[in-house]
């Protein structure tokens, strides 16, 4: 046993639909996935395409997102990098497959925002502000509680409040 | 009058190398190499500037598994033996060389140093913690740390994962160091947006980034690298002056390359035959580096000159006295343009000096010495220039590292990229597992947290760094694989309920690592506090026309888990709503103050005249309240039925504003079509601009008020709604046990064209001839039900669409539990709160892409998210799901998490409450006076 846990292996799969898009650098990025069993056995007669999408930027999201590339897959492909790409942008890819140039997708991707490669174009006033202070000898987490008690307290004091302990007790 | 100020700062990390199975393992000359040839000598020439009391300021970065790997018993006696057989070659070496004038003396060098080492060593007994303390205690050494295993952050998929690297490290640091480190160093000096928030909430004033992280800021960054930057959640971040580093990190024109200094690839571990080295090699054969070394580079040739170790001092302080030349031309330049004084900052490797570069401590030892003595310029650390300029410019910090090419490449590429999805299914599986077990004990607890530390483990950057170099690949393929396929049979082990105590023994003896560690940084959920930007506690008014009992819509359900989960995170939460039968005018329910306006103040018959009547008497108890409970810090409007009472409230109390808007008039009725519509809308105007911060529930939405109401964006947050987990249905497991063949289709909503039943109609054909029998169950009622019946019936599936109407609660969880599929075909959706509820309740879903719906749904992970208004495309993918029940709970399972993690009312209180925070400091700005 004791040669077991140190010679492990992989798993070859986790049978789950998951498709992941990964920052390289600001022109390239790398897309991986996984078809889950019963969606590849779904799909088995299926070219299956990937397909690439510029998202469009925050404030203007009603607007389509642009088709940057379209893939057909090499059997057995189970990854893709893209290259090229415009830096400082956002990007999905999906998956899927095509008839009668209806797109099928199967999976879609999380949303990925590449870094700029170079310093921005307009200079805009600066601001300044504050670091918050690095506070020492403070313990790591501290959640806060209030005690109950108090608000009973205050509860007490309402001098406004007529008979509101009868009518708060069926609560 | 000196002009500015210099930061060196070192990294110090090794992965953690620990193999009590095997007796001589290789890469454990890692560790014994860097104490002999960096850390001890480094610690030498600290003592040594402590002795002759010179004020000197240095940053030092040590990981917690170097610190845990110094501190461990067995590795310390490994390295004593080390080091005592190292010693023995020199004495060996000594008898070799006699005579040599050219080397002999290098022999006895060497003997001197290591047996001067050896002394220190044992003198300290082999606890270098305990001196480094009381260099900090003195404060010429500033210490910091790093992540956990020194895991690339950018490169994680979750935010747990983040929160295991950085709580971990900091516990581990507090525990060796007495307390938490001011700073942090991300590993690779790895960035990416949003680690700023958890550092900030773990209080790191600072952590460092390349110099083209701070180049690429918005906005441009007035000074360069000259100063640090803060980030928009207020930690620092300092970067790293290209000129310092250039000069001694360089290849080729850096001040290591110096002919004189030390040919680091001549080692007799190679040059001397086997017969002879052997007893000193591991294995007796293995090549390997002995660290007796007889050259010096002399130039690029083979040829290499015996090594002088006076000469090559004598450069080294020449080298110090060139490096702070330099720094002063440089700083004298740049501090003319700046109103503060300039900072170069010199982050390195600290195995830089003294492994790599040989006479690297005694080059920082001259440097120290130097400064200490300039009168131009100071040696700093990032905690002094912080307390000194703790102004420094708001920026927005990109994604950026210090490894080749600036960004992720040298960990994410052809050679590395397999390793990433065994990654993020291990987050993925641990935080699931950690969300089943929070209340685990003994065994269980133990599996936990030792899958915790193997996949903490197993995310060292280290791996995919080792694998791109081509250096002891086999090795870092070997652990990493170890590390996944232990945490995959711990993980086995817990979901089968069986855990084979040998086993995880077995695995427990292979890390002495993280012994505190805590499977539940992994939670979800449960670590979610206060954020770090609000204060300990808040008083908040909330106004909203409905609260439980009385529910309309879903405004009064949002209310009351909102509050509740304030309340929950200590704050105190007041609010005042409209009144109810059975409640009293003041009651206090799972910690909420809930007051209610007098019903005889609400008298008017005309609706616009009642919300009136009940915002004067919000305004006038308002005022009531704070005489007893005292002021408020904040009103929380929620839609415009309250927009007059806020107003006023906020006007007199001269309180921030927060407003949630839910839907709008406008989206509602996609356009203004009567009076009453326009008049809504006008007073929906008037409470988004009067606010002074403003929440909408998915993208969707809070576009719509941003370019309805124009308002600028960044005013905008965007929250969604929650779902309470514990209303969220038991698991429907297997499929139901019906004998009935036919499937069921499940629509909940109101009966308007916007809901998108009809599409959902038209579909029914096609979904008949792909996935057989079905039904179609329409819950809810509406103006619209007597169209959609007539559309059934010419499409001729009038008895497949069963009205079923109006449902409660009960009913509603029955149709659910008799379901195969829920479809949300709207048009137009804020939010879609039937979505969330339909895979809480373990149903697939089906939805249009559109408004807060693609907010919801992860298309193909936890269900379909299907173009709006397309009822082939709706029919293909309900078909789908109907037809392959083993996707559809995969979907299940999937989206029941999704909701219990992503729309967390725990989560939604705690980003509320940055919300607040950000309102209170925005009014404190525009009226400095109060």
């Amino acid at each position: 046993m004791s040669n077991s846990i140190d010679r492990m292996e992989l798993p070859q799969l986790y049978d789950e639909n998951k498709m992941v898009l990964m920052v390289v650098n600001p022109h390239t990025i790398f897309l991986y996935w996984e078809l889950a069993f019963s969606q590849s056995q779904a799909v088995q007669d299926h070219q299956l395409i990937v397909r690439l999408f510029e998202q469009p930027p925050e404030q203007k999201l009603h607007e389509q997102p642009r088709l940057v590339t379209s893939v057909v897959l090499p059997p057995f492909t189970t990854n893709w990098y893209f290259n090229e790409l415009q830096p400082d942008h956002h990007y999905r890819a999906d998956i899927g497959w095509e008839h009668n140039s209806v797109f099928y997708s199967l999976i879609k991707s999380n949303i990925v925002n590449v870094p700029p490669a170079e310093p921005p174009g307009i200079t805009s006033q600066a601001k300044w502000r504050s670091v918050e202070q690095v506070q020492l000898h403070k313990t790591i987490t501290t959640p806060t509680v209030r005690s109950v008690e108090t608000i009973n307290e205050l509860v007490e004091q309402m001098s406004f409040y007529m008979g509101i302990h009868e009518k708060s007790k069926g609560v | 009058m000196y002009i500015g100020y210099l930061a060196v700062v070192l990294h110090g990390h090794l992965p953690y190398v620990y193999h009590p199975e095997i007796p001589e393992m290789l890469e454990e000359r890692w560790l014994f190499e860097a104490l002999t040839e960096c850390y001890l000598p480094l610690l030498n020439v600290f003592e040594s500037m402590q002795n002759d009391k010179i004020n000197f300021r240095l940053t030092l970065s040590l990981s917690p598994s170097l610190i845990t790997m110094i501190n461990d018993q067995m590795l310390q006696e490994r390295y004593l033996k080390h080091l005592q057989k190292s010693i023995e070659l020199t004495v060996m070496e000594q008898d070799r060389l006699k005579g040599d004038p050219e080397y002999e003396h290098l022999a006895g060098f060497y003997l001197d140093t290591l047996t001067g080492l050896k002394k220190l060593y044992e003198l300290y007994n082999g606890d270098l913690i305990k001196p480094l303390k009381q260099l900090q205690r003195q404060g010429s050494l500033e210490l910091i740390t790093t992540c956990a295993t020194h895991g690339y952050l950018p490169l994680m998929n979750s935010r747990s994962s983040w929160r295991a690297q950085i709580q971990s490290a900091l516990e581990l640091f507090t525990n060796y160091f007495d307390h938490p480190p001011a700073g942090m160093w991300l590993p690779e000096c790895a960035y990416a947006p949003g680690l700023d928030e958890m550092l900030r909430e773990y209080h790191i004033g600072y952590f460092f980034v390349d110099s083209h992280g701070i180049y690429n800021c918005k906005p441009i960054p007035q000074f360069g690298t000259y100063a640090p930057v803060c980030t928009a959640a207020g930690v620092a971040a300092f970067g790293r002056d290209p000129a310092s580093s250039r000069q001694v990190w360089d290849r080729h024109s850096g001040y290591p390359g110096d002919p004189l200094y030390r040919e680091f690839y001549r080692d007799i571990g190679y040059d001397l035959p086997l017969h002879y080295i052997g007893p000193f090699l591991p294995g007796g054969n293995i090549r390997v580096d002995t660290g007796l070394k007889y050259h010096r580079i002399t130039g690029s040739g083979a040829h290499k000159e015996p090594y002088r170790p006076d000469l090559a001092r004598k450069r080294a302080s020449q080298h110090a006295k060139d490096f702070l030349q330099q720094r002063r031309e440089q700083l004298e330049l740049v501090a003319r343009t700046m109103n503060r004084r300039p900072l170069a900052l010199a982050p390195f490797d600290a195995e830089l000096f003294g492994h790599w570069w040989f006479e690297g401590p005694d080059w920082l030892n001259f440097l120290c010495r130097e400064a200490s003595a300039s009168d131009s310029l100071r040696m700093i650390t990032p905690t002094e220039y912080l307390r000194e300029y703790p102004d420094n410019q708001a920026v927005e910090l990109p994604m950026c590292s210090w490894g080749s090419g600036g960004y992720n490449q040298y960990w994410l590429n052809p050679s590395t990229d397999w390793i990433y999805r065994h990654l993020h299914h291990a987050e993925d599986k641990m935080t699931e597992l950690a969300d089943d077990h929070l209340n685990a004990q003994g065994l269980e607890a133990r599996c936990l947290n030792q899958a915790a530390r193997e996949l903490l483990l197993a995310q060292s950057s280290d791996w995919p760094f080792i694998i791109h170099s081509g250096t002891a690949v086999e090795y870092a393929k070997q652990r990493f694989t170890n590390h996944i396929g232990r945490f995959t049979a711990l993980t086995q082990m817990l979901e089968n309920g069986e855990i084979q105590i040998d086993m995880l023994e077995e695995i427990e003896t292979r890390s002495k690592f993280l012994p505190d560690i805590d499977f539940h940084f992994f939670c979800s959920h449960s670590m979610i506090n206060r954020p770090a930007t609000a204060r300990a506690s808040y008083r908040i008014l909330i106004l909203s026309w409905e609260y439980p009992p009385k529910t309309v819509g879903g405004l009064a359900r949002h209310v009351h888990d909102l509050s509740c989960a304030l309340a929950a995170l200590g704050d105190e939460v007041h609010v005042i709503t409209c009144p109810a039968s059975d409640r009293g005018i003041y009651t206090l329910e799972e910690g909420v103050h809930v007051h209610r306006i007098h019903p005889d103040l609400l008298t008017a018959e005309n609706f616009m005249d009642w919300v009136n009547q009940l915002n004067n008497g919000m305004t006038e108890l308002s005022g009531k309240l704070v005489k007893v409970f005292g002021a408020f810090d904040l009103v929380h409007a929620h839609d415009w039925l309250v927009g007059k009472a806020s107003k006023q409230i906020c006007g007199q109390m001269n309180l921030p504003l927060v407003a949630t808007i839910h839907a709008t008039e406008y989206g509602r009725n996609k356009g203004l079509h009567s009076d009453l519509q326009k008049n809504i809308h006008n007073l929906e105007q008037e409470l988004a601009s009067q606010a002074t911060l403003l929440i909408g529930c998915s993208q969707y939405m809070g576009l719509e008020i941003a370019s309805l109401f124009n308002q600028p964006t960044d005013k905008i947050t965007v929250i969604p709604n929650g779902v309470e987990p514990e209303n969220i249905l038991p698991d429907r497991g297997k499929p139901l046990s019906r004998d009935s063949k036919e499937k069921n289709i499940l629509f909940l909503g109101r009966l308007v064209p916007e809901k998108g039943v009809q599409v959902l109609i038209e579909a029914l054909p096609i979904i008949l001839q792909k996935a057989g029998p079905v039904k179609l169950y329409i819950a809810g009622k509406g103006p619209y039900q007597p169209e959609l019946a007539e559309l059934a019936q010419s499409q001729g599936v009038a008895d497949r669409v069963i009205f079923v109407g109006y449902v409660n609660d009960h009913d509603r969880n029955e149709l659910l539990n008799q379901s195969e599929v829920a479809v949300i075909p709207s048009l137009y959706e804020p939010f879609g709160i039937v979505a969330l509820e339909a895979m809480a309740a373990g149903l697939p879903v089906v939805v249009s892409d559109t408004g807060g719906l693609r907010d919801v749904i992860e298309h193909g992970v936890d269900g379909y998210c299907v173009p709006p208004d397309d009822s082939e495309l709706l029919a293909y993918y309900i078909s789908e799901l109907l037809n392959n029940p083993e996707l559809a709970r995969h979907f299940t399972r999937r989206a029941r998490r999704n909701v219990a993690v992503k729309f967390n009312w725990r989560q939604i209180a705690s980003d509320t409450l940055k919300v607040y925070a950000r309102a209170i400091k925005l009014l404190s700005l525009s009226n400095p006076n109060s």
